[in-house]
This record gives C-alpha cells, structure tokens and sequence, in this order.
C-alpha cells in the first residue's frame, strides 16, 4: 500500500523580518514516511517546528525545499485542494477553528461545501456528533460552548470529511479528564493514519504506536512510542521529560 | 470596556435570535431582503412633505418585531447613538433650513422641524429594519441569499467575513482590556499614551486570529462560495411577506393622501 506521506530532505525556514536579518531556520533534511492507518506522535520541546511541519503538510506554509507527498500526492497548489479533501487538521486554538454560528451548522460546513446532498450531509453530521458524544448540542451557538467542547465540535467536523490522514495540533489541550479519554477512545477507534503533536506525553503514549522526535531542527529518533518515551535520556537531552505515568514522584 | 462587552453579545444575541425557530426565520433569505429593499428605498423616497406616510410606513416594523419574536431593548439601544448624531444634524436644520412650512397631517410645523422629525424617521427606520433582518437570518444564509443576486462575490465575502472578524476584533479588544484591567488596577481606564500602541497590537492580534480563521475555512473546502444554508421556507409565507411589504410601502408612498389625517 502507497505511504500516506512522505516527506524527504525537507527544509524551512522563517523570513526574516528585517533587511539583514538571517531567516530563523526550523528543520532542515527532515525525512520520514507514515503508512496507512499508523498513528505517530510528533514530540519536541516548544518551538521545535512541530506545528509548523503540521502547517507545511496541508499547504499552509510554503514547502521551500524538499518533496512531500501527501495521500500518494505531490505537495502543490494545484493539489491542495484534493489534499485538503482527503486530509483533517484539528489546530492547536479550536476557537479559531469554529466559524459558523452553530454546532451543526459549523460541523456540516465542508459536505456542504462539497456539494453533497442535504439528507447526507444531515446523516454524516449526525453521525460525527454521536462519535464525539455532542449529539444534543447540535443546535447549540458555538459561542456558548466550553473549550473542551469546541474542541470536540473541531474534531467532529473533520470525521465527517473521513479522512485519510487526521493531522492534530494539541488536540488534548484544554479538555479535563473525561473529554481526554473519549478523544483516546475516538482515536483509537478511527481507522485513518495520524500525525499528533503534542506536549501530553501520556497523551500520546495512549493514542500513537510510533513516536518521531524532533529536536535542534532534526529528527532525534524515530520508533516505537514505548522505547522512545521511556528513555530518559534521549527525552531530557531534547529537553523533555519522562511520560507522568513513568515519572516517580 | 462594558461596551466591548456589550457589542459582543449583541452580536451573539443577533446569532442566536436567527437561529430560533419563528415564522421569520423559516423565510426565505432571498424574500427577507427583497422587503428590507423595498421598504428601505420607499423610506428613503420620501420628502418633507410626506412626514405622515413616514410615520405610517414605519408601523410595519412593530409588526415584524412582534412576528419574529425580537426582545426590543437591544434595537432600541442601537439606535441611541444613531439618532444622537441625526438629531445633531437635524438641530442644525432648524436654523438653516430656508423651506417652507411642511404638513404634519392637519398641522402645519416649520420646515427646519420638518427636516429633523424626517431624518429621526428615516434613522429609525433603517435601523430597526436592518436589525430585524439580521435577528432573522444569519449572515450565511443571507450570503447565500446575495449569491444568486448578481453581486460581485468578492463584496458578499467581504460583507461576510468582516462581520465574522468583526467578532473576532471584539473579542481580542476585550481580551486586552481585561488583562489590562488585572494588571494596572490603579488606573481607571487606558491612558492615553498607550492606547496607541495597544491599537496597534489589536490590529495585529485580530489579525492573526482572522487568518486561522481563513486558514481553517481553505482546509474545509471553501473556494469563495458559501454553501446552501437549509431550507427556504414555504411560497405563500414568501409571497406574502414580499407582496405584503411592497403593497404597504406603496399604499404609504403613493396612495395615502394627507388628508385622512
């Protein structure tokens, strides 16, 4: 089966903002694959260039140098458009996420936007809010939603796109307890590949088979999630630290 | 600071009156803004000598509001700095103003206080019937609605996203505020001297929080159309807010003579 991504020598930097400023380089020769159905953890220290590989996966960012192949194609404009078809992206900040005034409304945004036909845009809605357990709140205005639950109504709107590939930003930020272990249940039951970043490192130990770590602009390791993230000295020499279920307090 | 507020859930008390369930809402779009247009060109339309077709023609909102079930106090809140600057304006009339006297039904009342009454009607008007349409219809479906209109599609987008930024904008500003507030509690307010520098920052800020927004739009699928918004309501109910407005505006208009008064 053809890897869902692919990412070879990949470069990035930011411009400089100012004549005679260097750019602030991110990664440089970054090159990894995720196959179909594999869920991989993206892990670094804050500023890292996680949210910004993210960001450069769906087009939103331009690819300066390297190749990318996303969902067996190759990262243009010309194809940013089937690639966004066939890939989800759950930002960090859902608030920003959420545009439309209601659940449903904001849920149902991209099959209608695809054109589908009223009863199955109603359906596939229907179905994403059962998964994510806000069926009642279909109605509901989006301002008056808590942040867990804004973030729940983000990641509802991607399922009904039914991905190839679910791209997350922190996607367990901001969500207490409960909520955090319905989205593991979700994850765990969607069939989809995905690429998580994230700073909740049992967050990923629950969700990812596999964990990439991103460290200087480089990829420090990339394997199991369980031989990454219990060893304590790969994790703090790239300025983590040790899961909390593995840390004795 | 409480007017940041207060702008905000206005405009969330817009967002949720048009997605309540009332004989309005379930109108079409399209129905809704041919009414807003006509009742809006015929109120323009008439001159100080027609101050009681004015007065007539400002009846069918009270009927809208009822219909729609729209609370009164918001409306009439707007309309408090509206009519401050028309009567302003219309103030300066009643000096300057070298017309003759104007009919108020039987009376006859100076041209200057002609003018004033005339432009307090005319605010009135445009800014209730305004506020109904939107408390009845979102901005998506109205969008929809200007989409089969032969419109640019680039003013209907920016009708659109500015009023989704303008949120956006509210939000930051209250933010900011509120931080501000935390962190100076000594002062009463923003100084002046800084308040530059925070415009500034709230500019830059809403920005960045604009363009997530239109980043997240682009990975759902738009393309610079908005996508059908449900149902439009039944024809008669259609027919009969469209034909019901146009035949008050011209029975107002055309028909009134000023001598029933």
């Amino acid at each position: 089966m053809a890897a869902i991504l692919t990412l070879s020598q990949l470069q990035f930097q930011y411009p400089s903002l100012r004549p005679g400023q260097d750019p602030v380089p991110v990664f440089h020769d970054l090159s990894f694959v995720l196959e179909a159905g594999e869920k991989v953890g993206l892990i670094g220290s804050n500023g890292v260039g996680k949210s910004t590989l993210l960001k450069l996966l769906v087009g939103l960012l331009p690819l300066q140098e390297g190749c990318l192949s996303v969902c067996g194609l190759p990262l243009t404009e010309q194809t940013f458009p089937a690639i966004r078809r066939k890939t989800g992206y759950v930002f960090q900040d859902s608030e920003s996420q959420l545009f439309m005034p209601t659940v449903e409304s904001d849920v149902s945004f991209a099959l209608r936007n695809a054109g589908l036909p009223a009863e199955e845009v109603e359906q596939k809605t229907e179905k994403a809010l059962a998964q994510v357990g806000m069926e009642g709140l279909a109605r509901r205005q989006i301002y008056r939603l808590s942040g867990g639950q804004k973030k729940l109504t983000a990641i509802a709107g991607l399922l009904t796109q039914e991905p190839d590939l679910l791209l997350m930003d922190e996607p367990s930020a901001a969500l207490d307890p409960r909520n955090r272990r319905k989205l593991v249940e979700i994850l765990r039951q969607l069939s989809c590949a995905q690429l998580i970043a994230s700073h909740d490192l049992d967050f990923i130990w629950d969700t990812c088979d596999r964990v990439i770590l991103l460290a200087d602009g480089r990829l420090q390791e990339d394997s199991s999630a369980h031989d990454v993230l219990s060893n304590q000295s790969l994790l703090e020499s790239c300025g983590l630290e040790l899961p909390l279920r593995l840390q004795k307090i | 600071m409480k007017s940041l507020h207060r702008a905000i859930e206005t405009i969330h008390l817009l967002d949720d009156l048009a997605g309540e369930d009332t004989f309005f809402t379930r109108l079409s779009p399209l129905a809704k803004l041919g009414s807003l247009f006509v009742f809006l060109v015929t109120l323009a339309s008439l001159g100080t000598d027609q101050l009681a077709s004015a007065f007539l023609l400002l009846l069918v909102l009270p009927a809208g509001y009822r219909l729609g079930r729209i609370p009164w106090k918001q409306p009439l809140r707007q309309l408090v700095p509206v009519l401050g600057m028309v009567g302003a304006i219309g103030l300066m009339n009643l000096f300057w103003f070298q017309g003759p006297p104007v009919p108020l039904g039987p009376v006859e009342v100076p041209g200057g206080i002609g003018v004033l009454l005339l432009l307090v009607l005319k605010a009135i008007g445009c800014v209730l019937g305004a506020y109904l349409l939107l408390a009845t219809t979102s901005l998506e479906k109205l969008a929809c609605a200007l989409q089969k209109l032969p419109l640019p599609q680039v003013l209907i987008i920016s009708l659109l996203l500015t009023w989704r930024y303008l949120v956006l904008l509210l939000q930051e500003g209250d933010r900011m505020a509120s931080a501000w507030r935390l962190r100076a509690p000594e002062n009463r307010g923003i100084p002046w001297k800084i308040s530059g520098s925070l415009l500034g920052l709230l500019f830059l800020r809403s920005l960045e929080r604009a363009q997530l927004v239109y980043e997240s739009m682009k990975l759902r699928g738009f393309q610079g159309r908005f996508p059908e918004q449900g149902t439009i309501g039944s024809l008669k109910g259609n027919l009969l807010l469209f034909g019901g407005t146009l035949a008050w505006c011209l029975f107002c208009r055309v028909c009134l003579p000023s001598f029933i008064f």
